[in-house]
């Protein structure tokens, strides 16, 4: 059996995952690192220790926040003494499920929901609370989404052990423990959302900042780069060029300009 | 002596981006906020580590892919305020964060070696691998600190050169083209998303 201890020690080994990140085997090291405990448990002897260490310093790559979802299923096989061969096959198809699962959310959603929340506290409270300072607005900014969205991902791991220790041994463990698809659709459409309010809210900010100061001159070329800006975006990404090719076109376009001003 | 001290603490903050955590302490709004109290810049390191967040939230790192590192971009940013002004730092930081990603795709090819330094202590019966997972991070804090160090002394030069009211004035456009490019695209990339949804 694997007791609440084992998991709190298994989450927080699991952290380390990607310290020894390379391009050999990726999380390989850290993914032994993070099941070594429960391993000496399920393996008295050095000598089967060791054989199956090896087998599992082969390559490993998965989303670090959803490690636990493979840990605790690779684990439930191992103190079942299931087949070698299935256990690697096992653990290498469900690494790449929850790394797709978990990519989408946390790297392409959540991250960016957390920055857009902190750059909206920041302006709510600078702006809208005169009594908070801006020191105090910048760091009641950062700490809170930021410790909202720790809380989630520990969550994750330790859930993610859970429910892979119950159904281990099947490929398609604990795949079904949350409705991803709709977690997955939701997200989208609130980063949809905010992005569209941070924008409406830059341009506002913009405007009363930068704008309406200034000769005519200076108020037309400010007015015209939004539209730049836009154009030489779109203009890049019909290519799928990274964002450095827009901010290099966007630095020379203001190299022009500035000869203007 | 205060510049070394800051370096460090961001190669610590640093450690958060691959190596450990991932608790988001390393994305640039908070490196840049914190690195900037303790400088004296805190407003303005909070919204140069913004604006660079919202760069590098444009990169996905997914499959191992390295991507411009946001920590190194705030660290040089912040380091080069009192030497220039807000909107040069931000480029000048964000040319040293995306320099930190060949450095990175380095180390990470680098690391190959603690394989085989790894399955020599499995030979051993040594199963302490707590001595490699240190050793690779004292290593990550090692190479991060040097590499923003040599950055903020270069781009320094550069800074004090380039300290005209004409660049003054071009990187503050540029600065605001970047912030509404950035915007652009995360509005078409979300649209992308919810309309393949449905």
């Amino acid at each position: 059996m694997i007791s609440f201890k084992d998991k709190i020690i298994l989450v927080f080994r699991s952290f380390f995952l990607q310290s020894v990140f390379n391009y050999q085997s990726f999380q390989n090291i850290g993914f032994v690192f993070t099941i070594m405990p429960f391993l000496k448990k399920i393996f008295k002897d050095n000598e089967s220790l060791k054989k199956s260490v090896k087998r599992h310093l082969e390559i490993f790559n998965t989303q670090p926040y959803m490690v636990g979802f493979v840990a605790g299923n690779v684990l439930k096989m191992e103190s079942e003494k299931k087949d070698e061969k299935e256990i690697k096959n096992i653990k290498q198809a469900l690494a790449c499920a929850y790394a797709s699962i978990g990519d989408r959310i946390f790297w392409s959603r959540l991250r960016v929901i957390v920055g857009e929340f902190t750059f909206f506290i920041f302006v709510i409270l600078h702006l809208c609370c005169y009594k908070t300072g801006t020191v105090e607005s910048v760091m009641v900014a950062i700490f809170v989404p930021t410790i909202f969205y720790s809380f989630y991902t520990v969550y994750i791991r330790y859930v993610g052990l859970d429910y892979s220790w119950k159904c281990g041994g099947t490929r398609n463990c604990a795949l079904d423990s949350f409705n991803w698809n709709k977690m997955i659709r939701m997200m989208s459409r609130v980063s949809f959302f905010l992005t569209i309010i941070l924008f409406v809210m830059t341009i506002f900010l913009y405007g009363f900042f930068y704008i309406d100061y200034g000769s005519k001159k200076e108020v037309l070329i400010y007015i015209l780069i939004l539209p730049i800006a836009f154009y030489i975006q779109r203009y890049f990404r019909r290519d799928k060029k990274n964002i450095f090719y827009p901010i290099s076109a966007m630095v020379l376009i203001s190299i022009v300009m500035g000869l203007f001003l | 002596m205060k510049e070394i001290f800051l370096v460090i603490l961001a190669g610590l903050l640093n450690l958060d981006n691959v190596s450990a955590f991932q608790f988001l302490v390393s994305r640039p709004s908070f490196a840049g906020a914190v690195i900037g109290y303790l400088s004296g810049y805190p407003v303005q390191g909070f919204l140069i580590g913004m604006l660079l967040e919202l760069v590098i939230l444009d990169f996905t790192p997914v499959g191992g892919v390295t991507i411009p590192n946001g920590t190194v971009a705030v660290i040089v940013s912040v380091l080069l305020l009192p030497k220039t002004n807000p909107y040069l730092a931000f480029f000048l930081g964000l040319i040293a964060g995306e320099g930190y990603s060949y450095v990175e795709k380095y180390l990470r090819g680098f690391r190959n070696r603690f394989n085989s330094i790894c399955e020599n202590m499995i030979e051993r019966y040594d199963f302490n691998l707590w001595k490699i997972i240190a050793l690779s991070m004292i290593l990550d804090v090692i190479v991060f600190s040097l590499y923003s160090l040599i950055s903020v002394y270069i781009l320094s030069f550069f800074a004090i050169k380039l300290n005209t009211d004409y660049v003054f004035k071009v990187s503050q456009m540029a600065l605001i083209g970047t912030v509404f490019i950035t915007l652009t695209s995360l509005y078409f990339k979300f649209k992308t998303q919810v309309g393949k949804n449905d």
